[in-house]
């Protein structure tokens, strides 16, 4: 295999995680939205007409917050959007901090491939037992425990990803994936932190 | 032997950069595993997460989040800044001043301390510069009043505070209105002092016709409204504090859309960072409590506050410890990252000394805010640098007397407990 084949696939296997990361995101902002409008108007409507929805409370506490979780979380890793403390970071060399991502991915990947396993057991375990989340409907347990090993798996694919491609600019010298910012550096606040 | 092992280990993956969320959750699940075995740690990977997820009053942070970023897109804090300006702007310092009232004006309706220094870094300090202020002074002004959204009860941090030390957010949230009326005040009379010390500083403006004023105090009215449905209805109790937070998104929402700001790339870029913000948060809450069942496991917290309950110090000794401590780690770590990691062990120690939670919160933030300010980390200096194109050493140098100020206004909130709980006690 020539080097430059293996960076290719690298990239490829990149921008195909990229866009089901997108995907994704645009379906956690939508989770986003629906919360913003179910609750505001479960309240005007309480207030105004004493008819609340009734479901919503429900609702967006086993569906709505946790797909807004899950599907945001690879993407949020993949935009660096998980804060870190990078004091000494200020005082390696890159070679050190590609290291340092290294052990980072290679962890962070073991910890989210238990929880992706974890949770498919927990969820497959709720689909044949057919669980009902008790509620004032009946609300079926499992695609909220679905959500579990899809976001955990997605970002495990994602760190599993960045830790090769850490690897590989490593030995070959080619960078394939960019450090993370360094918070403070203009590259960090032109990315748009949070406080 | 093994609390120690996976606490050093926890600094350990803190120092190589890991993100703090994960830190927590490796450490803490490691250290599980070798109490309780594999099976243990599955059972707390399977529930941990989804319980903290499905929280009700975690939806508090998205819609802060999404206020912020909707209140950002309006466009009402340029407005808020040329009002103030054109009422104070003849006193002494006056446009410092205004930037104060703006930074408190904005931070009642959004709770992120970075984005409204950034706000006002493009409005306030240009206008500073050209009326030939010292670019210090007005740099330090800026990155200070950005702090202020902490204390404003749209605040994230405070939300974070009240989740983890499981208080009542509402009570939380509007006991933070008074200190941050009296710490817009102290930033005020620094500036005065400054101006007072050296008026070359700050050269006032020339005077704005009554007719303009008024008209410019119309700018006011949309972040009245703001405040009102989220302040006025956790205080009056009509709805809860997660309640009215999706009200101020929705309205912030429809402020936006009134004001003609919103289009694709805006609505799309809100609704993404925000949701981005959201799980990024929670992330370290899930890190936090798969960390925290592992430390209660081993009852490490009850032996620290036993320790501490039998040392021969007063309490006042030992919460001025607390604070100073807080101030360090504020100069090198994110203020989020902090309150996860130290809340769920001091607040216990605080409570066995007799301390009020809430009271502890509201001085624990004033305490980020100075964070938010200290070199070498303090991020709203760094922004304000970027903004201003000025060296960042020169923000550190401008913030200073505002440092000290914001030291002794720590030590009459610890002093006066009342000034913090009066408010949330007329509930």
């Amino acid at each position: 295999m020539r080097p430059a084949w293996r960076a290719m696939m690298l990239e490829r296997l990149d921008r195909a995680l990229t866009a089901l990361e997108r995907l994704a995101s645009a379906l956690a902002a939508v989770a986003l939205f629906l919360i913003m409008a179910i609750v505001a108007s479960d309240v005007a409507l309480r207030y105004l007409f004493n008819r609340p929805w009734g479901w919503s409370y429900d609702f967006i506490s086993l569906y709505v917050m946790v797909a807004l979780f899950f599907l945001a979380l690879s993407r949020t890793f993949a935009v660096n959007g998980h804060i870190s403390v990078d004091l000494l970071h200020h005082y390696l060399t890159p070679s050190t901090r590609r290291w340092c991502e290294l052990v980072i991915c290679l962890l962070s990947a073991g910890l989210f491939a238990l929880i992706t396993q974890a949770g498919a057991i927990r969820a497959w375990q709720s689909y044949i037992d057919n669980d009902i989340l008790a509620g004032v409907l009946a609300w079926p347990a499992w695609p909220s425990a679905a959500l579990m090993p899809l976001g955990a798996g997605m970002i495990t694919l994602r760190l599993a990803l960045s830790m090769v491609c850490h690897a590989y600019t490593l030995f070959t010298g080619r960078e394939v994936i960019l450090l993370p910012p360094i918070a403070g550096s203009a590259q960090a606040i032109e990315s748009g932190s949070f406080e | 032997m093994i609390v120690a092992l996976v606490i050093v280990s926890l600094f350990v993956l803190l120092a190589i950069g890991t993100p703090v969320g994960f830190a927590m959750a490796i450490s803490g699940g490691a250290g599980l595993w070798l109490i309780g075995g594999y099976d243990m740690l599955r059972g707390i990977l399977q529930t941990s997460p989804l319980s903290v997820v499905g929280s009700y009053e975690l939806l508090t942070i998205p819609m802060f989040l999404l206020m912020a970023e909707l209140v950002l897109v309006s466009g009402v804090a340029d407005d808020l800044f040329l009002a103030a300006a054109a009422w104070i702007g003849r006193v002494p310092g006056g446009l410092g001043m205004a930037t104060a009232l703006a930074g408190a004006g904005f931070g009642a309706i959004c709770g992120s301390s970075t984005a409204s220094a950034a706000t006002l870094s493009s409005t306030s300090l240009p206008a500073m510069l050209k009326q030939g202020y010292e670019p210090r002074m007005a740099a330090g002004v800026v990155a200070i009043s950005g702090t202020l959204s902490m204390l404003l009860p749209t605040s994230v941090a405070l939300v974070i505070y009240g989740l983890l030390a499981e208080v009542n957010i509402g009570k939380l949230l509007v006991s933070g209105i008074i200190p941050a009326i009296l710490v817009t005040l102290t930033i005020m009379l620094t500036i005065l002092f400054l101006v007072w010390q050296d008026p070359s500083r700050a050269p006032s403006l020339t005077n704005v016709p009554i007719t303009e004023k008024l008209r410019l105090l119309k700018a006011v009215g949309p972040m009245l409204v703001l405040f009102g449905i989220v302040t006025g209805v956790i205080y009056t109790g009509i709805a809860t504090p997660t309640e009215a937070s999706a009200f101020g998104a929705s309205g912030a929402f429809l402020l936006a859309i009134w004001r003609g700001r919103l289009n694709r790339h805006t609505v799309t870029h809100a609704f993404t960072h925000a949701a981005q913000g959201t799980c990024m948060i929670t992330m370290i809450l899930v890190g936090a409590s798969i960390f925290s069942y592992f430390f209660t496991l081993t009852q490490s917290t009850q032996h620290l506050v036993h320790w501490v309950g039998h040392l021969d110090v007063s309490r006042w000794v030992i919460i001025g410890l607390i604070l100073c401590g807080y101030i360090v780690l504020g100069s090198f770590m994110d203020q989020i990252a902090i309150l996860v990691l130290t809340v769920p062990i001091v607040l216990p120690l605080i409570k066995s000394l007799g301390f009020d939670p809430i009271w502890f919160g509201v001085i624990k933030i004033v305490t980020a805010e100075v964070g938010m300010i200290t070199p070498p980390i303090g991020l709203n200096c760094f922004i304000v640098a970027r903004y201003a194109n000025r060296p960042v050493v020169d923000v550190f140098h401008g913030i200073f007397p505002h440092f000290i100020a914001h030291l002794i206004i720590i030590a009459i909130f610890v002093a006066f407990p009342s000034i913090i709980l009066w408010l949330p006690s007329r509930m």
